[in-house]
């Protein structure tokens, strides 16, 4: 099912949210979506835990809105993880 | 112009007998038709659905009603359906009805509507059961208001009742953390969908008075609280 691209930037948001958070390719809760016109553009941030989550949220987003460009300024958790220690006293 | 009469969150109880029907005395002069949008009981008991059909029956003009979460809180809500009708006052949950006025004919949607939030900050039936449960109730509401307002598309004016808001903008004043549990943007979703002129809600009762949808229909919140008074007239063109 696509969504109307015509329709107010609120309800794409939602939609497009609850698919990225649902969808059992993503199933991301955390992400955070923003729609700019002219170029229609969906644009993706926040955390995802997984290189494959990133990949695929691109699949999900061009399901819905086939002709968005996608934005994706997502980060992928724990890339460039460095283990630390917390000393608790 | 039609004249559209409107409150939420009366709140009867068994000690209310004779109190709120006064209020109503020059409702009939003032008004074509009256919306209650919800919570119109405490908590929904036999007792106080029998007070509040006391006080609300043989009403001067038309008067259509959603029910609200306290009228639930008993398990008993069909009880305050019952008492309304009895009063001559129909109770719409996913339907809808047309008045005929005078001059033109009213489309009247009715849904209690549910929580959910809006976009950005909103649930996703994913997880837990009672998770899903929440999210498609809401969902399953606005759906629901849709096939009611489609119902009535081709009345004069349309209107769409609900207890829960359909915007943000009418719970301004209310903390910003229980928004998901004051509305939902699936029902402003279904409001732009069709050729509503108006939408009513309830259940906020330290929200905002107007609003309208990202569409662009009027929305406004009669919690009696928000209007500070027994009911809000609202005057809308009679061809809309």
């Amino acid at each position: 099912m696509t969504l109307d691209p015509s329709m107010p930037a609120e309800y794409l948001i939602g939609h497009l949210e609850d698919a990225l958070a649902c969808d059992p390719r993503v199933t991301e809760q955390g992400l955070h979506v923003a729609i700019r016109r002219e170029p229609f553009v969906a644009v993706v941030s926040g955390t995802v835990l997984s290189a494959q989550h990133k990949a695929q949220l691109a699949e999900v987003v061009g399901d819905l809105l086939p002709d968005a460009l996608l934005e994706d300024e997502t980060e992928v958790a724990g890339r460039d993880e460095q283990i630390d220690t917390e000393e608790v006293t | 112009m039609i004249r559209i009469a409107a409150v939420g969150d009366i709140h009867l109880g068994v000690d209310s007998a004779g109190c709120f029907r006064g209020r109503l005395a020059h409702l009939g002069s003032q008004a074509d038709l009256f919306l209650l949008a919800g919570d119109l009981t405490k908590r929904g008991t036999p007792e106080e659905a029998a007070v509040l059909g006391a006080e609300l029956s043989g009403l001067p003009i038309p008067t259509f009603a959603v029910l609200g979460n306290h009228d639930y809180e008993s398990d008993s809500a069909e009880g305050v359906v019952s008492e309304l009708r009895a009063a001559g006052i129909r109770t719409l949950e996913g339907d809808s009805a047309i008045c005929q006025l005078d001059t033109c004919s009213v489309g009247i949607a009715g849904v209690k509507g549910f929580g959910g939030g809006f976009a950005g900050r909103c649930g996703a039936a994913f997880g837990e059961p009672e998770m899903k449960a929440f999210m498609h109730h809401a969902q399953g509401a606005a759906c629901r208001l849709e096939t009611a307002l489609t119902a009535v598309a081709d009345a004069d004016v349309c209107i769409a009742l609900m207890h829960y808001s359909p915007i943000e903008e009418t719970l301004e004043g209310e903390h910003c953390e229980i928004y998901p549990f004051l509305g939902c943007y699936l029902l402003a979703e279904a409001i732009d969908r069709s050729n509503a002129a108006l939408a009513l809600h309830g259940h906020a009762h330290a929200g905002s008075p107007s609003g309208a949808t990202p569409g662009g229909t009027p929305v406004r919140n009669v919690a009696i609280p928000v209007i500070e008074r027994s009911y809000q007239v609202f005057s809308l063109p009679e061809h809309a």
